[in-house]
């Protein structure tokens, strides 16, 4: 028997998609929330409860994605058209094609910003003198946010 | 209750009234208020909503919270309201009384056709 609800298989896979709907919200707002939403759920269950109790307490929070909807607050776009170079969420991936464009510049294209759904794509036009380094964190972050 | 949008609407514009009032009675930690709100009947879309909610409110500054280890018992998070929630939900029982009374008005008119069920 596990010692906590939290430590079952379904509230860990829970929390964990919270975790990830929550990327694109400041990391304060989507810490609070899991804690929040995590003490809910320790209390709401007994630490053995069997799977199917697990699962049925699990439809009342709501969905990971509506959660964060409702933290973004009324009116906010889907999570997945807020995200910044700054806000990637974990397992994601970004492809980067670098090249030169006319008047000296270096023209760095987001070919693809993989999240879970769909493909997003961006270009950033940096100045000659400003370099792009790939094991610079700051340069790598296009500039937006670094 | 019916989940069309405009009841979704309605429901999203009296849940914080309704947890300031519950935290006007007394401190409360998140599950209960969940649960208080459930039993009220229909207030809730979900469950999880009230902690967004909360941490709205909490930033308007009308509920603060707190960490409480009573003895015995688990550690929670216990929800306050503030002054300024009293002030807030003194404000929102005027307006809602003549509200819901000008939507009745609306609803269920007495006139030429009489009265209507």
């Amino acid at each position: 028997m596990n010692e906590t609800v939290l430590e079952h298989p379904l509230v860990r896979d829970y929390l964990r998609a919270l975790d990830s709907a929550c990327a694109g919200l400041p990391a304060a707002q989507a810490r609070e929330l899991r804690e929040q939403i995590a003490a809910h759920l320790d209390e709401a269950l007994p630490p053995g409860a069997a799977d199917a109790e697990v699962r049925a307490e699990l439809t009342r929070p709501g969905t990971p994605g509506a959660l964060a909807a409702e933290a973004a607050g009324p009116g906010s776009r889907p999570a997945g058209r807020r995200l910044l170079p700054g806000s990637i969420p974990p397992h994601s991936v970004r492809l980067l094609r670098v090249c030169d464009g006319p008047g000296g510049q270096t023209i760095i294209t987001d070919l693809s910003l993989r999240v879970r759904v769909g493909i997003a794509a961006r270009t950033e036009n940096l100045q000659p003198g400003l370099a792009w380094a790939p094991q610079d964190n700051k340069a790598s972050d296009c500039g937006q946010n670094g | 209750m019916g989940n069309d949008p405009g009841m979704t609407e309605l429901r999203r514009g009296v849940l914080g009234p309704c947890v300031l009032a519950l935290l006007e009675v007394r401190p409360r930690f998140g599950l209960e208020l969940v649960r208080e709100l459930d039993a009220a009947g229909g207030l809730l879309t979900s469950d999880g909503t009230v902690y967004p909610l909360l941490n709205r409110l909490r930033d308007a500054g009308l509920v603060t919270s707190e960490w409480r280890d009573a003895e015995g018992e688990r550690a929670r998070r216990y929800y306050f309201i503030t002054d300024d929630g009293r002030k807030q939900l003194a404000a929102f029982r005027a307006d809602w009384t003549e509200f819901a009374a000008t939507v009745r008005g609306v609803l269920y008119p007495v006139g030429e056709e009489g009265r209507r069920q």
